[in-house]
């Protein structure tokens, strides 16, 4: 890729940062506004509360689900289907699962949105042509304990978080089991590591810089 | 005791009657860079340099360039 090329590419994504930071904003700062907004009018009695809730979480089916016989039984039978992942539940019942269920992005986005407020710092380094600024290797540093962080907060929060919020819920059913679960992102994990192993090359190639600088 | 390379550019400026200016004009270096070498600021300097300059102030490497003892050292 041409020098020209590199700079009008540089230019592009410091834009499309520029475009998600502000939408991020707005959405960290209007969430717990209208989650908020929309709890208090959840209504006391729980026969009319109809929520729907957002967790990640595992689930297991039984044949008790479908065999009336199975059901009627303690044994659930045989197990039919087993999963995980972003679960949407009709809540009826929980108060703090809409409250809870939305904390955990927004904690999420908050640690997401520190991230990006490293990376936009540095793309407008790289944007001035100043790609050897002696600020971009703490900025590149912190962005890979962000990675770091994100990936191991995420997977607390889901299960931790997810506990709280099927507890509240007291969701069952003959046959179905809810269970807490989480996702943990080895590669994301390693990737935040590499990126912190990356700033002190960064460092040195700051350092080679300055002192190529200084070469007459 | 530590030591470092001092350039004596101010000596033989003196020496050979001649301004930076005309030795910047003469070697095609800028007077910022002549400026960092003349106050010892310079982290290193490369042989067309060196060449360029001894050419400039009829000099050799030795007469430009001096061992000498830090006073931190």
């Amino acid at each position: 890729m041409s020098p020209t090329a590199e700079i009008r590419l540089t230019k592009l994504v410091k834009r499309f940062l520029d475009v998600i930071w502000i939408v991020l904003i707005i959405g960290a700062v209007a969430w717990p506004i209208v989650t908020l907004v929309v709890g208090l009018h959840i209504p006391q009695d729980p026969a009319e509360r109809h929520t729907d809730v957002s967790v990640y979480s595992g689930f297991s089916i039984y044949s008790a689900v479908t065999d009336p016989a199975v059901a009627a039984g303690d044994d659930p039978g045989v197990l039919v289907m087993r999963g995980q992942g972003d679960v949407l539940y009709h809540n009826t019942r929980g108060m703090s699962a809409w409250y809870l269920s939305a904390a955990i992005p927004e904690i999420m986005g908050f640690i997401f949105l520190f991230g990006l407020f490293q990376v936009r710092k540095l793309f407008s380094q790289l944007v001035d042509g100043a790609w050897y600024a002696d600020e971009n290797v703490p900025r590149i540093r912190k962005l890979g304990w962000v990675v770091v962080i994100f990936n191991l907060v995420l997977p607390l929060l889901q299960y931790f978080g997810g506990r709280a919020v099927l507890g509240d819920m007291e969701l069952g059913a003959a046959g179905i089991e809810l269970y807490p679960a989480f996702q943990f992102n080895l590669l994301g994990l390693v990737t935040g590591l590499a990126i912190i192993i990356l700033a002190g090359v960064i460092r040195e190639a700051v350092s080679i810089r300055r002192e190529q600088a200084l070469t007459i | 005791m530590a030591k470092s390379v001092k350039v004596n550019l101010d000596l033989l400026l003196l020496q050979r009657k001649m301004s930076l200016t005309e030795l910047s004009e003469k070697v095609g270096i800028t007077m910022a860079n002549l400026s960092i070498l003349k106050r010892g600021k310079g982290k290193a300097i490369r042989f067309s340099t060196l060449l360029a300059l001894c050419e400039a102030l009829d000099c050799e490497p030795g007469d430009l360039l001096q061992l000498e003892d830090d006073e931190a050292g």
